[in-house]
């Protein structure tokens, strides 16, 4: 772990877990089952980027490397699973959040329905605007196969949306 | 697609914590869990081992034999008996081995008046003993006697005397002697001679 770290990694990494703590658990709450799954994968990223800055601060975006390592966290269900249940234990029941605005289609909800795949490879082809290799590169699966996934989830989407639209 | 996008953009917005938890915060909360993973790592190990009869083991550890305790004092004298005019007993330099049931020797000089002193672990032993310019002592060739305080009889009815042979001073004892806990004095190694 990287709690041995020289303070100068600390306050690096301390740095940039201030300046984009927010942003990133906003988009992986695209993927994640809630926000404080998010929060938790965003957390668990940021622990593991102590031990790898090093080779993290030579990148182009240190922050795509975070939302990177915690889309794959996310991928594994069972540590979600697991990260969900320590979430509860550690910061009781989510927090009560306004309720949405009745004009406002509800995508999270829509996204949640889809497999976390497909939710990887929307959010990140369509928020991040990542092309589909540097997709297939990051989650480590076919360009085929995000490219299917991104088919899939736009159709099932545009169906859900749509039905979002018609109750709303 | 552009509508999704600004959809997405919005929602991840609207998704964002409106505080964060310090990443000093962060980084001990980690450490105590790494902490507590060993601990619990063991916690479990002991539990399968513990369903695995481990108790039992531990119930044969502790009934086996211990280990030889430390050693408890023994003194004496190696004196010799007998002889041409009828020289009353007298202490005389030598060396006098104390065998223990396990066969380990312990062995320790007497001074020119016969007296010794060692230490040796509480239990039954064989004490043998050679006279000085002797050589090296033989259990069956040497004699050996019970400290007063044991009662053994008389020194004639104690004593077997080994076949002649050698002009060593032969004798051998019918019973070993007992070190307890407390130690023993006034251990007493007779040396016969004719």
């Amino acid at each position: 772990m990287g709690m041995g770290k020289p303070p100068a990694v600390l306050d690096a990494v301390a740095d940039l877990y201030s300046a984009c703590y927010g942003r990133l658990v906003g988009t992986v709450a695209l993927v994640a089952e809630s926000r404080a799954d998010a929060e938790e994968l965003v957390q668990e990223a940021f622990v593991r980027l102590l031990g790898r800055w090093h080779h993290v601060s030579r990148l182009e975006s240190p922050e795509a490397w975070v939302r990177t390592v915690a889309f794959r966290l996310a991928s594994n269900r069972r540590r979600k699973a697991r990260n969900a249940l320590r979430a509860l234990l550690r910061h009781g029941p989510a927090p009560d959040e306004p309720p949405p605005s009745t004009d406002r289609v509800d995508l999270t909800q829509a996204l949640r329905q889809l497999p976390v795949g497909q939710r990887q490879a929307v959010v990140m082809h369509h928020l991040l605007g990542l092309p589909v290799a540097e997709i297939a590169d990051a989650l480590s699966v076919a360009p085929g196969t995000v490219k299917s996934r991104l088919s899939r989830a736009r159709d099932a989407l545009a169906g859900l949306l749509r039905e979002e639209t018609h109750h709303v | 697609m552009s509508e999704l996008k600004e959809l997405l953009a919005a929602e991840a917005a609207r998704q964002q914590p409106t505080h964060q938890p310090p990443f000093a915060d962060l980084v001990r909360s980690r450490r105590r869990r790494d902490r507590r993973a060993p601990l619990l790592a063991g916690a479990l190990i002991a539990l399968a081992l513990t369903a695995a009869g481990v108790p039992a083991l531990m119930r044969q550890e502790r009934t086996a034999p211990s280990a030889p305790s430390a050693g408890v004092p023994v003194t004496g004298t190696l004196l010799q008996v007998g002889g041409p005019g009828g020289i009353p007993p007298r202490g005389i330099a030598g060396t006098v081995h104390f065998q223990a049931t396990d066969g380990t020797v312990t062995e320790v000089l007497a001074k020119i008046d016969g007296r010794f002193s060692l230490s040796v672990p509480p239990g039954r032993y064989v004490a043998t003993g050679t006279p000085r310019g002797h050589g090296t002592s033989n259990p069956s060739s040497v004699f050996v006697s019970n400290p007063p305080e044991v009662p053994t009889g008389n020194s004639s009815g104690a004593v077997t005397t080994i076949p002649d042979g050698a002009r060593l001073p032969v004798c051998e004892a019918d019973a070993p002697i007992t070190v307890s806990s407390g130690g023993l004095d006034d251990v007493q190694v007779i040396c016969q001679v004719r």
